[in-house]
């Protein structure tokens, strides 16, 4: 009866009560689609990260990352690479010295790294090939190629077909000069890559350095992200004294993404609350103030206060349950037609590939979420109807009734 | 003793909130049996709603004590006295007196539902209550769809729906035509005539304080007379 007075109620007043459901709908709207865009941005930058950089999985020597020194290469490559043969997981892998130098044009010179690889097992990894912008990718049968970034090519002051000088060490630590020809401009999504790293092939790069067929870096790509851990286990277990890491180890700014996106939650959905919180308060103290004299006259017949309670949190209750299904099912249907196309970010990209992004965002969100989103609109609803019905129960039943 | 079902003891209630302390009741001693058909008359602002409020629980005297079927009411907490109005007291009010969502059965239905009565014997007893009162047409209707003097006999179903010791009614007729106030009173003294429904009733209206058959009269928040009249009966 408390319940059926209670929705009845919601509709004396329909405007209001539609202006409240209407407030929960688009504050969880918002909020979810604020959310879901986020976790497609984090999503984006985790892909991107892992097709054109990371790859799943890095083999390296243990203190190679630390020293840069190239002389610690990886241990045992043919252990690790006939375990990676039996797997079946395994999508691709990149064989690559890294080197430090120097790259200079007639015009300035600039740090970077210098990736010795098989041109075809890179392709295979990253799709460098595929992000050649102008002139083309490393051939087997040329001797002197290098591929360079759009970025550092322009500090630089080169362009496809120039000649760029690299210097750096080889084993003896002795000071190599080398020659290359630009044969093909690359872009990349981070435009730290497009700065900072060169691509040569391998056999050239390991006669220069006297490496002896010796490797740095072993990039690993799996046919499904889910695999990492398994497969980077199995390498771990190897026992070849390398490092194993996986991209979640490879790039802590991914990580702390991941895990500070619980935190971006309570903080929009938060924001968003308080301030639905608000509206839901004033809207029903008012309900109660107008309804002083009717609140009296059912005190008066016996109502009790238990019931007088219970009835404005169920009349509060039931709107924002009506706003959760409404807009916890909008919501889920703009993140789906959003996800599904992507929105196109280009106006923005040029800041935005900075950090590592592509130029669409695909909206996402795990359905647990909206169950938390809606769970949480509903507790800040009771908490909100409290204080009305406390005040309900304040009034006295022969003032109230006096009341006209 | 046994068939008293009011006795308030030398009650008294003082507003004293505004710069002056207003004495609106002093010192009543009301003394109501079982079957009595009250009216409690007296100029506006002489005290009747005050002491209305006091016999019902609504409102707790200054001094003194109200005793209910042997029950002092001035010693209920709140929650207690909510219980206590539910069983042993019927009220109509002037107005505004229905849950303006239910519908007349609803309404009277309600009040049953907060006793805990099983669904069957509600039903005939608001069927009953409904006959009683002249509305069993008018069931579904919302009190926005009701005249002022139905809402008033819906009022009055309800107030006896929870078997009530006594029926307590501030101006019931105040916003009814001559018609349907002599209609209202109809129907309360039937109740009182058949079923021995005690009935106190506040009124500034002759013609309704006619039809009591005790008169209690009120000035200056006392007692000024207690009479006893043949009540004049309306015609059907
Ligand atoms: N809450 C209050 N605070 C202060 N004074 C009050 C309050 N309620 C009533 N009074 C005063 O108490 C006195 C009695 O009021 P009450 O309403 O009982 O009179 P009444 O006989 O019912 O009048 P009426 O016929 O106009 O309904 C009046 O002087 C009134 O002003
Ligand atoms: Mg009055």
């Amino acid at each position: 009866m408390i319940l059926s007075i209670a929705w009845r109620n919601l509709w004396r007043n329909p405007l209001r009560s539609l202006v409240i459901i209407g407030s929960v709908m688009t504050g969880l709207l918002a909020g979810i689609f604020i959310l879901a865009f986020f976790r497609g941005l984090i999503n984006e930058q985790i892909n991107t990260g892992i097709s054109q950089q990371l790859s799943h999985i890095q083999v390296h020597n243990p203190v190679f990352r630390e020293l840069d020194e190239e002389q610690y290469t990886i241990n045992n490559v043919s252990g690790v690479l006939s375990a990676l043969e039996k797997d079946d997981q395994v999508a691709g892998i990149s064989q690559r010295l890294v080197i430090t130098a120097m790259a200079s044009s007639a015009y300035t010179a600039s740090g970077v790294s210098i990736y010795g690889v098989e041109p075809l097992s890179e392709a295979a990894v990253t799709g460098l090939n595929k992000r050649i912008k102008e002139g083309h990718y490393l051939e087997n049968s040329a001797s002197g190629q290098i591929l360079m970034g759009r970025k550092l090519a322009k500090k630089l002051h080169l362009g496809q077909g120039s000649k760029v000088i690299l210097t750096f060490q080889d084993k003896n630590n002795e000071l190599i000069a080398a020659a290359f020809r630009i044969t093909g401009i690359f872009e990349a999504a981070n435009s730290n890559l497009e700065e900072n790293n060169v691509f040569v092939k391998k056999n050239e790069l390991d006669s220069l350095t006297l490496l002896g067929g010796r490797i740095h870096e072993l990039a690993i790509l799996l046919k499904d992200n889910k695999a990492v851990e398994t497969t980077a286990f199995k390498l771990r277990n190897l026992n070849t004294g390398n490092k194993v890491e996986t991209w979640k180890q490879l790039s802590p700014e991914i990580r702390m993404m991941i895990d500070s996106f619980s935190q971006y939650m309570v903080i929009i959905i938060g924001i968003i609350l308080i301030a639905l919180v608000f509206g839901i308060v004033n809207t029903m103290l008012m309900a109660v103030l107008e309804r002083y004299r009717e609140l009296g006259v059912l005190m008066a017949i016996g109502l009790n206060k238990r019931k007088i309670f219970s009835m404005i949190m169920t009349e509060t209750l039931l709107m924002t349950i009506l706003g959760c299904l409404a807009g916890l099912p909008l919501s889920w249907l703009t993140v789906y037609l959003t996800g599904r196309n992507g929105i196109n970010l280009s106006r923005f990209s040029e800041g935005l590939a900075m950090y590592g992004y592509g130029t669409r965002v695909y909206p996402q969100l795990e359905l647990s979420y909206y169950w938390q989103v809606g769970g949480m609109a509903i507790v800040a609803a009771l908490l909100a109807s409290v204080y009305p019905s406390l005040k309900a129960l304040q009034l006295k039943p022969a003032t109230a009734i006096r009341k006209i | 003793m046994q068939n008293t079902v009011i006795d308030a003891h030398n009650i008294s209630k003082v507003y004293d909130q505004g710069p002056v302390a207003v004495k609106a009741v002093n010192n009543v001693h009301l003394h109501i049996e079982k079957g009595e058909f009250v009216a409690l008359v007296g100029p506006s602002g002489s005290g009747k709603t005050t002491l209305l409020n006091m016999i019902g629980g609504l409102d707790e005297p200054t001094t003194g004590n109200v005793v209910i079927n042997g029950v002092d009411i001035t010693k209920l907490s709140s929650n207690e006295l909510i219980d206590f109005r539910l069983n042993n007291i019927g009220f109509v009010f002037q107005s505004f007196n229905l849950i303006p969502v239910l519908t007349a059965r609803e309404n009277i239905e309600f009040i049953m539902l907060l006793q805990k009565v099983g669904k069957e014997e509600r039903e005939t007893r608001v069927l009953k209550l409904l006959e009683e009162v002249g509305l069993t047409d008018k069931a579904n209707a919302k009190p926005g769809e009701l005249s002022g003097g139905q809402q008033q006999r819906v009022a009055v179903a309800r107030a006896l729906a929870s078997k009530p010791r006594f029926v307590l009614a501030d101006e019931p007729t105040a916003n009814l035509d001559s018609q349907s106030a002599a209609n209202l009173l109809d129907i309360m003294e039937k109740l009182n005539r058949e079923e021995g429904m005690t009935f106190v009733f506040s009124t500034h209206d002759q013609r309704v304080i006619q039809r009591a058959r005790r008169v209690i009269t009120l000035v200056d928040g006392e007692v000024a007379e207690d009479t006893l009249q043949t009540p004049l009966t309306h015609a059907g």
